[in-house]
């Protein structure tokens, strides 16, 4: 990491792994993580990514700059982006209607 | 106070000592630990290898950790089990005693059965002081030759081709790891090899590693009789599980120490987790071994609750998940899950000998009245393995978005009967028809489905 970067923070390029929306937070799938720890390794500001992803926690750390670089060297797919509001939504009736339709069409 | 004694310092060890730690907060923690350093990630070894990571940062639990849960971290390897006495012996004499044992010493890598193993140069990927001794030794080596078949043997090469060292790779069959892919599969990633410079030999075996008179690794000598020429030999055969200490006691043993849904042994008060222990897999229904972190987690996880259990009703039973790995070879990414067999075990039962790393031996049995689907788009290929109209097994190569939805349709067991006809086109219309019926069935799982959606149309 260059000293531009430490003191401005990351780059964030639109095409990255950033964050997708303000909200979003770093959320691990803890069956998948082996604890290797690239994530922690790979992160601008120092966050513990491995304590957070081996007990299956949001990455609420208050230091996050959303730049996404755990989520893209995580070798093992374990890291990736959710929303508060996706994590608590219910199913959508419309969608499950369309889709019931699809696959059991005939019966409905 | 209750004394808690766990052996092993690894995933299922580790996570042992942190749920007793929550359960039972005068518990006295005792950790045996083979190795001198603290607890750290064996498969995270790989981006060691590759210098993706530092040595130091695969370790997962610094001292100040287990100085924080009040556990003592004893080293020393365990030699014997005094059932009666309710004692282990270490090999330098000292004897721990327990109220409560977990015994969770993991699994070793299978040392080359070849003349000429113990020389001088032949290395494993097994333990942080093996790979740092690899990484020494790949900054000076020329040439390797790499033997064995699973992921294990996938990243010594990728370790050993990316310090420059010519690596020469001795498959014995005409595929890549013959258990569990396919032809195609075996293809994809050997061409991400070659170009990496990998030299992949097919049908070979190492007869003997020559040495020199100093006992240093010259080269290899083969079944054929070519003789490669070459200053390191890395194996990565597979892995056996530790289960020395258990040999002479009472406990019962197969090819793991044999536990039951509580992960007890048959000897009360003595507990079994984690890649030595051998645990009832409800797919396959028969006793597997499992060499897999996320499994050795969880497990240990179960265990570590149970020890600390005050009556039997207080415990919780372990159900095994879904054999899973996912990993990154040659920036390829591929997840297996389940049982990938696929008849290839039936017409050669020798075939698995030893599991590798990051594998189980799910993953090579063949489920019970088969069939398979298969996709592929360039170098991306998805095989899912059905039995009945339920999947048991997948393969995702390249491309992952299917591999949590597989993952889901395989734990939940669901009907994949309205997908009977995208199933045997196969193809990349395949692949959207699985995502959206898997969307369904996550629906169906939502509690609030039933009250908001037509009713009774999914049975």
């Amino acid at each position: 990491m260059n000293l531009l970067q430490k003191l401005f923070g990351p780059r964030l390029d639109p095409n990255s792994y950033a964050a997708p929306s303000p909200d979003a937070h770093v959320t691990p799938d803890p069956t998948r993580c082996v604890q290797c720890g690239v994530c922690g390794f790979n992160c601008p500001v120092g966050i513990p990514v491995r304590d957070y992803a081996c007990r299956g926690r949001i990455v609420d750390d208050i230091r996050c700059v959303q730049c996404g670089k755990c989520v893209e060297v995580c070798p093992r797919g374990t890291l990736r982006w959710t929303r508060p509001a996706a994590r608590l939504e219910g199913p959508d009736p419309l969608e499950a209607e369309t889709l019931l339709a699809e696959f059991f069409g005939e019966r409905v | 106070m209750t004394r808690y004694l766990i052996i092993g310092n690894g995933a299922a060890g580790v996570s042992a000592a942190e749920e007793i730690g929550l359960t039972d907060t005068r518990a006295e923690v005792t950790i045996v630990n083979a190795e001198k350093h603290p607890m750290y990630s064996r498969p995270g070894l790989a981006y060691v290898v590759i210098n993706e990571i530092p040595d130091r940062q695969v370790i997962a639990r610094s001292l100040d950790w287990y100085a924080a849960k009040g556990i003592t971290l004893v080293q020393g390897a365990a030699t014997r089990l005094d059932v009666e006495a309710r004692q282990v012996e270490l090999a330098d004499g000292r004897r721990l005693p327990y109220d409560k044992l977990l015994i969770a010493t993991g699994a070793r890598a299978v040392p080359l059965p070849n003349p000429g193993h113990e020389l001088d140069g032949v290395v494993y990927l097994d333990t942080l002081d093996g790979t740092r001794d690899l990484l020494r030794r790949a900054k000076r080596a020329r040439r390797a030759v790499v033997v064995g078949g699973g992921i294990t043997a996938f990243e010594l090469v990728e370790g050993l081709a990316h310090h420059k060292v010519e690596t020469h790779f001795l498959v014995r069959k005409d595929t890549l790891w013959s258990a569990v892919f396919n032809e195609k599969e075996s293809r994809t990633l050997a061409e991400r090899m070659t170009e990496h410079g990998v030299h992949i030999h097919y049908r070979s075996e190492v007869a003997e590693v020559i040495g020199d008179a100093r006992g240093r690794v010259t080269g290899v000598k083969l079944t054929s009789g070519e003789v490669l020429a070459c200053d390191l030999v890395g194996a990565g055969i597979g892995v056996k599980p530790q289960i020395g200490l258990a040999r002479d006691s009472a406990l019962k043993l197969d090819k793991g120490i044999l536990v039951d849904e509580y992960l007890q042994t048959i000897v009360p008060d003595v507990y079994a987790a984690g890649d030595c222990a051998q645990v009832w897999d409800r797919w396959t229904e028969r006793y597997t071994l499992d060499s897999l972190w996320p499994s050795a987690v969880a497990a240990g996880r179960i265990a570590g609750r149970n020890m600390t259990a005050r009556y039997p009703g207080m415990r919780t039973a372990y159900v095994k998940g879904i054999a899973f790995n996912a990993c990154l070879l040659f920036g390829l990414h591929i997840t297996a899950m389940g049982q990938l067999g696929a008849g290839r075990e039936l017409a050669e039962p020798d075939i698995v000998q030893h599991i590798s790393r990051g594998s189980s031996e799910v993953m090579t049995t063949t489920p019970h009245a088969y069939a398979s689907a298969w996709s592929e788009q360039g170098a991306s290929s998805l095989r899912l393995v059905l039995s009945g109209q339920r999947l048991v097994g997948a393969l995702v190569v390249g491309q992952q978005t299917l591999a949590d939805p597989l993952r889901d349709l395989i734990e939940w067991g669901t009907d994949l009967g309205p997908l009977r006809q995208d199933l045997a086109l196969g193809g990349p219309a395949m692949t959207d028809r699985i995502l959206r019926y898997w969307k369904l069935a996550k629906l169906r799982q939502s509690p609030e489905f039933a009250t908001t959606v037509h009713q009774g149309v999914w049975e």
